[in-house]
């Protein structure tokens, strides 16, 4: 291969996706300009020049970046604790067959209460500080992951299971060198899936009870009347959701890349 | 007991795989009940954690006067509304981003940073946009369902074989005759699918925007009960949202059933 050649590639690889991406995103622009300016009172419907300058001038003064750190603390704390435990659950109730139709009936039923139902009853019992809303995101972890994690152990195929038993693996050698490693995939789809949900969930706590956090930010510039404030508190929730998202799905790839290939 | 219903069940495979699991899932919930009046009435004030009993006794009291049956018909009203503009919407926009490769191309980049900022922090300028009354919780759900749909629809269309596609083209099929007999019948099932999400998630949303701007609904129910130490009545609003999502979910499963069965078979 010649350097010309590199080069060329490169550069259509950089034309293409400036096309793919910058021209959208410039429409887009173009258009949400238009459309606050039809609107006509950039105090209710800013204009992306203005948002964007809110923007800047709060990531300067240091505001945004500590909201952003306080609402990314409770997520990555809850998210941790959660995925934990769910996978743990999970991968109990995949194995065993009691604990899974014990547990059944209270998965099946709670799933159905979204996190956000609990924020009351948490804060009567974790009061308002920090610990309400890391249990809260804990609990909407647990179950995404939990389910995802039995998927995965019922998935394992038994011929595997078979094969490890032939060649004379204890039980524990078939959970841990069988089961475990091929469950690993769903363990973490599992977790993406709730990590879009625990967004979800730590925004509307912020909105409800809290002092700090991008929700935050969001509902209180709402009293103040700034939705410049407003649309840039949820361009940097999107930005980290889009961050938190590729990360792990990139870290799935290089854990468990050898699984992806067998199907 | 266990082989009387065994017997009584007929064979011994419907016994492993339906009475048995039923079985134990009753008496799981029986003890955990149990366990919950117990160590509410021996451990806790009610304001921590009332007895079921007590959250009984609330669930008769206001359904009895009304006040219950307000809220869930507020919440209830909210999402329906929202939710069928939502699917008809998500179907519409999602088929010709699928359909029309242009579209797609240039809707994508949007489409996926936007995913990534949940519905709930819509509400701001929702409420700021279009006020505090029922428009901009319906529009929130409206927004929250569209896009399940439409991700959803976009998805079905993409996981159409290429092959069949070919077929239809060589065996003389114009685009439109593509579109009803080819592509309609296989996303049909994606849809129903996004239209299942949406539904489940329009409970979280409308919860989120009732606490946080409402008169009546199970969220506002669920938030103004905790300002006067009613924590019974958030249980009985939590619990009342569970079992309205359980309903509507297993409707919606039972409906598919029942008339979209032949597009889950293949």
């Amino acid at each position: 291969m010649t350097r010309g050649f590199v080069l060329t590639r490169l550069v259509h690889v950089a034309a293409r996706s400036a096309l793919t991406y910058a021209l959208p995103i410039g429409v887009f622009i173009v258009l949400w300009q238009v459309w606050s300016d039809v609107y006509g009172v950039p105090q209710l419907f800013p204009p992306p020049s203005t948002t964007f300058r809110t923007l800047l001038s709060m990531l300067a003064d240091g505001s945004l970046v500590r909201d952003a750190a306080a609402s990314m603390a409770r997520i990555g704390t809850g998210f941790v604790i959660g995925s934990v435990i769910g996978a743990f659950l999970g991968l109990l109730m995949g194995s065993s067959r009691i604990v899974r139709e014990v547990l059944d009936p209270y998965v099946n039923f709670l799933r159905f209460i979204s996190g956000v139902a609990w924020i009351s009853i948490f804060i009567v019992w974790f009061g308002i500080g920090e610990a309400s809303k890391v249990v809260l995101i804990v609990y909407t972890t647990v179950f995404t992951v939990l389910l995802n994690t039995v998927a995965g152990v019922v998935a394992v195929s038994p011929n595997k299971l078979r094969a490890a038993r032939c060649l004379g693996a204890s039980r524990r050698q078939l959970f841990f060198l069988v089961t475990l490693p091929a469950t690993g995939r769903f363990i973490l789809t599992g977790m993406r899936l709730s990590m879009a949900n625990s967004f979800l969930v730590i925004v509307a706590a912020e909105m409800v009870q809290a002092d700090s956090g991008i929700g935050f930010v969001i509902i209180a510039a709402r009293l103040f009347l700034a939705p410049d404030v407003i649309f840039s508190g949820m361009i940097v929730l999107g930005l980290l959701g889009l961050l938190s998202d590729r990360l792990l799905t990139i870290g799935s790839w290089l854990c468990f890349r050898r699984y992806y290939l067998q199907n | 007991m266990a082989v009387a219903v065994a017997e009584a069940v007929g064979n011994s495979d419907t016994w492993r795989l339906r009475a048995r699991p039923f079985l134990v899932s009753c008496a799981s919930l029986a003890a955990g009940m149990i366990v919950w009046e117990v160590s509410a009435r021996l451990y806790f004030t009610p304001l921590r954690l009332p007895p079921v009993s007590q959250i009984w006794a609330r669930a008769v009291e206001t359904a009895a006067n009304g006040t219950l049956e307000l809220h869930i018909a507020s919440s209830m009203f909210r999402i329906v509304a929202g939710f069928c503009v939502g699917s008809a919407l998500g179907i519409l926009v999602g088929l010709a981003m699928g359909v029309v490769g242009t579209v797609q191309r240039f809707l994508d980049p949007i489409v996926n940073f936007l995913r990534f900022i949940p519905p709930i922090a819509w509400i701001s300028p929702f409420l700021i946009w279009f006020g505090i009354g029922e428009l901009s919780k319906v529009l929130l759900i409206t927004y929250t369902v569209t896009f399940m749909v439409m991700l959803n629809t976009i998805a079905g269309i993409l996981a159409i074989h290429r092959n069949k596609l070919r077929v239809a083209r060589c065996l003389g099929a114009n685009r439109l005759q593509v579109f009803r007999f080819v592509i309609m019948p296989s996303v049909v099932g994606y849809i129903l699918t996004g239209m299942r999400i949406g539904m489940g998630n329009a409970f979280t949303t409308i919860v989120t925007a009732e606490m946080i701007a409402a008169q009546a609904g199970l969220g506002f129910l669920i938030l103004v009960s905790k300002n006067f130490g009613g924590t019974d009545l958030i249980f009985l609003g939590m619990i009342t949202l569970g079992i309205l999502g359980l309903l509507t979910d297993r409707l919606f499963v039972w409906a598919i059933d029942r008339w979209a069965r032949r597009f889950y078979l293949h």
